[in-house]
C-alpha cells in the first residue's frame, strides 16, 4: 500500500509539471504580447504607451528566453508569489487567500448536501426499482441535470424576495467572524449547488447499487437468511459506495465550477467572482494564478481519489 | 430504404418513449430556429417604449422585457445561438477527439500513453473553467465560444474512440486488410472508423445538453456570444432580477427554454446510448 501511494505520487509530479507548462504556454505565450495586454488593463484610456509596455516587459522578465521565464514564473508560484493585481494593486496572494475560505466553504457545504440528499435517494431508488419512489427520484434527477444552476438560483432569489421579501445579505462575512450572516449568505447558494450535485450523486448511487444487488454474494447473503436491512447495509451498500466515492472528485470539480456562477448570482466575494472580475478587467496576473491553482487542485484531487479508491476496494492490486 | 427507416423510428418510439419525446423537443426547436422570422411577429431587437414589461397577451405571447422587446421573439431567435453553438462545438470537439483517439489506439506505445494521461487530466477539469480560460485569451465572439466549449468535449470522445478502436483493431479483418497490403490510412478510415462510429455518435449526443448549459452559463457571465444576437443566458444577466420583481416572466421563460432544450437533448442521448450500447442498459 505504502509503495502504491508512493508510486502514484511520483506519477503525479510530471503530470502537475506538464499541466503547469500548458497553463504557461496557453496564458503567457499564445496571447502574443502579454505586456500589451496588461498595459491595456492598467491604462483606463485603452491606449498603452510604448514606455509603459516596455516597463511591464522588463518587470515580468518577458525579454528573457521562454524556458527561463517559465522557471522564474513557476519558482515564484511555488513560493506563493503570484505578483500584484493590476487592478487593486494588492498582492495576488492576498486577493486569493482572503477569498479562498468562502469558496471552499461553499463547495464543501454543497458536497455535503449533495451526498446527504443524493445517496439515500439513490439507495431507495435502486431498492424500489421502477416503483413510484424510483420514478419520482429519477425524474427529479433528470430535471435538475437539465436546469442551469444560475437559473435555479435566480428563481430562488425571486421566490424569497417576492414571497418573504428577503434576499441574502451582501458583503464579506467569514464563518468564524460573523457566522449568522455567513450562513445566510452562503446557505441559499450551497442549497442550489447541493441539490444539483444530489441529482448526480443519486444517479451514480442508483446505478452502482443496482449492479451490486445483481451480484451472487447478495443472493447468498439473502439465502442464508440475513435480514433485508443487513444485506443492504453490510453487503450491498459497502460495495456500491466505492465508485460513488471515487467519482466524488468529479462531482467536487463540478461543484467548484458551479461556485463560479453562483458566487456571481449571489455576489459572494469568493474565488469565482474574483476570476470573473479579473477576466473583465483583464487582470492577467490574477487569472494566471487562479488557473494554475485550479489545475493543480484538480490533479491533486485525482491523486487523492486514486489512493482512496485503492484503499477502499481490496480487489485493486497495488502492483 | 425510407420504409425501413420508418420502421426503425417506430420501434425506437415504442421502446424508448422518453427518448422519442426528447427527439421531438429537439426537432421542434430546430424547426423554430430555422423558421424564426415566419413564426414570430416582432423584431427581437427593436425596443418599443410604449410596451415596457407588459404581461402575456395575444400580441405578446410571453410578455415584453424592460425595453419593450417581445420575449417570445427573443426566445425563438435565442434558440439559434444555442443550437449553433451546441452543434458546432460538439461537432468540432468530437471530431478532433475521435480522430486523435483512433490514431492513439492504432499507434499505441508512448503516443497512446501521452494522450491517455492528457485525457485523464482534461476530463477532470470542469468544462466551464476551461472555456473561461480560453475566452480570456482569445476574446468573446461566436466562433471563440464554439472553440472554447468544443475543446472540453474532445477528451471524452478521445477516450471512447480509443477504447472502441482497441477492441476492434485486433480483429481478423484488420489483419486481413494488412495482409492484402492496405495502407494504414485505408485501414483506419475504411475498417476502423465505421466500427467505432456508433459509440462516438452516442458520446456526442449525450453531451449536447452540457454544451447548451455551458453556453448559457458563459452568456450569463457576459463571456458568451456578444450582443445584439439574443441569447438565453444573457437574457437572464444584468439587472434582470430588479425588473423581475414586477415582471417575473423575464426570469421564468428564458430559463425554462434552456431547461426544456437540455432535457430534450439529454432524454434523446440517453435513449440512444441505451439502444446502441447494451452494456449500459437500464442505468
Amino acid at each position: 500500500m505504502g509503495q502504491y501511494i508512493l508510486r502514484r505520487v511520483i506519477i503525479a509530479i510530471p503530470t502537475i509539471f506538464a499541466s503547469t507548462l500548458v497553463v504557461f504556454l496557453v496564458l503567457r505565450v499564445l496571447p502574443g504580447d502579454v505586456a500589451l495586454f496588461i498595459a491595456l488593463g492598467t491604462d483606463a484610456s485603452g491606449v498603452a504607451s510604448e514606455a509603459a509596455i516596455e516597463a511591464i516587459r522588463e518587470e515580468l522578465g518577458l525579454n528573457r528566453p521562454l524556458p527561463v521565464q517559465y522557471f522564474v514564473w513557476i519558482g515564484n508560484a511555488l513560493r506563493g508569489e503570484f505578483g500584484e493585481s493590476a487592478f487593486t494593486h494588492r498582492t495576488v496572494a492576498y486577493e486569493i487567500t482572503s477569498r479562498l475560505p468562502l469558496t471552499v466553504q461553499l463547495a464543501v457545504m454543497g458536497q455535503i448536501l449533495a451526498f446527504a440528499i443524493g445517496i439515500p435517494l439513490g439507495i431507495v431508488s435502486a431498492m424500489r426499482r421502477d416503483k413510484a419512489v424510483d420514478t419520482i427520484s429519477r425524474f427529479w434527477s433528470i430535471l435538475f441535470l437539465a436546469m442551469p444552476q444560475f437559473w435555479v438560483a435566480l428563481m430562488l432569489l425571486l421566490f424569497t424576495s417576492r414571497v418573504f421579501n428577503w434576499s441574502p445579505p451582501l458583503g464579506y462575512f467569514l464563518l468564524w467572524e460573523d457566522p449568522g450572516n455567513n450562513m445566510l449568505q452562503l446557505g441559499p447558494a450551497a442549497l442550489v449547488l447541493g441539490v444539483g450535485g444530489a441529482a448526480i450523486a443519486a444517479r451514480m448511487t442508483r446505478s452502482s447499487m443496482l449492479e451490486v444487488l445483481g451480484e451472487d454474494y447478495i443472493r447468498t447473503a439473502r439465502a442464508k437468511g440475513l435480514m433485508a436491512g443487513a444485506v443492504i447495509i453490510r453487503h450491498a451498500l459497502r460495495n456500491a459506495l466505492i465508485p460513488v466515492i471515487s467519482l466524488s472528485a468529479v462531482t467536487f470539480a463540478f461543484l467548484l465550477a458551479g461556485t463560479v456562477i453562483l458566487e456571481t448570482v449571489y455576489a459572494i466575494p469568493g474565488l469565482g467572482s474574483l476570476m470573473l472580475t479579473s477576466i473583465r478587467t483583464r487582470d492577467y496576473e490574477v487569472i494566471q494564478a487562479l488557473v494554475l491553482i485550479s489545475v493543480v487542485v484538480v490533479v491533486l484531487l485525482n491523486l487523492v481519489v486514486d489512493i482512496v479508491y485503492a484503499w477502499l476496494d481490496p480487489r485493486i492490486s497495488y502492483s | 430504404m425510407l420504409h425501413r427507416r420508418g420502421v426503425a423510428a417506430w420501434r425506437f418510439t415504442r421502446r424508448k418513449p422518453l427518448g422519442a419525446l426528447g427527439f421531438l423537443i429537439v426537432f421542434i426547436t430546430v424547426l423554430a430556429a430555422l423558421f424564426a422570422p415566419i413564426i414570430t411577429f416582432h423584431d427581437p431587437l427593436i425596443a418599443d417604449f410604449t410596451a415596457i414589461k407588459v404581461g402575456q397577451s395575444f400580441n405578446h405571447w410571453l410578455g415584453t422585457d424592460e425595453f419593450g422587446r417581445d420575449l417570445y421573439s427573443r426566445i425563438v431567435y435565442g434558440a439559434r445561438v444555442s443550437l449553433i453553438v451546441a452543434f458546432a462545438s460538439i461537432g468540432m470537439g468530437t471530431t478532433i477527439g475521435a480522430i486523435l483517439g483512433i490514431f492513439s489506439a492504432f499507434i499505441g506505445g508512448r503516443v497512446d500513453d501521452f494522450f491517455s494521461r492528457l485525457t485523464d487530466i482534461m476530463i477532470a477539469f470542469p468544462g466551464i473553467l476551461l472555456a473561461m480560460a480560453f475566452i480570456t485569451v482569445f476574446g468573446i465572439g461566436l466562433w471563440n465560444v464554439v472553440w472554447a466549449i468544443g475543446i472540453s468535449f474532445a477528451p471524452p470522445a478521445l477516450r471512447v474512440a480509443r477504447g472502441a478502436t482497441l477492441s476492434v483493431k485486433n480483429n481478423v479483418f484488420v489483419e486481413a486488410a494488412h495482409a492484402v497490403g492496405a495502407s494504414n490510412m485505408r485501414i483506419i478510415f475504411r475498417h476502423l472508423l465505421p466500427n467505432v462510429l456508433a459509440p462516438i455518435i452516442v458520446v456526442a449526443s449525450v453531451q449536447l445538453g452540457s454544451a447548451i448549459l455551458i453556453e448559457s452559463a458563459l452568456s450569463y457571465l457576459g463571456l458568451g456570444v456578444p450582443p445584439p444576437a439574443p441569447s438565453w443566458g444573457r437574457m437572464l444577466a444584468g439587472s434582470v432580477l430588479v425588473h423581475a420583481t414586477t415582471a417575473p416572466w423575464l426570469v421564468i421563460f428564458p430559463g425554462a427554454a434552456i431547461t426544456i432544450l437540455v432535457l430534450g437533448f439529454n432524454l434523446f442521448g440517453d435513449a440512444l446510448r441505451d439502444v446502441w450500447d447494451p452494456r449500459l442498459r437500464g442505468r
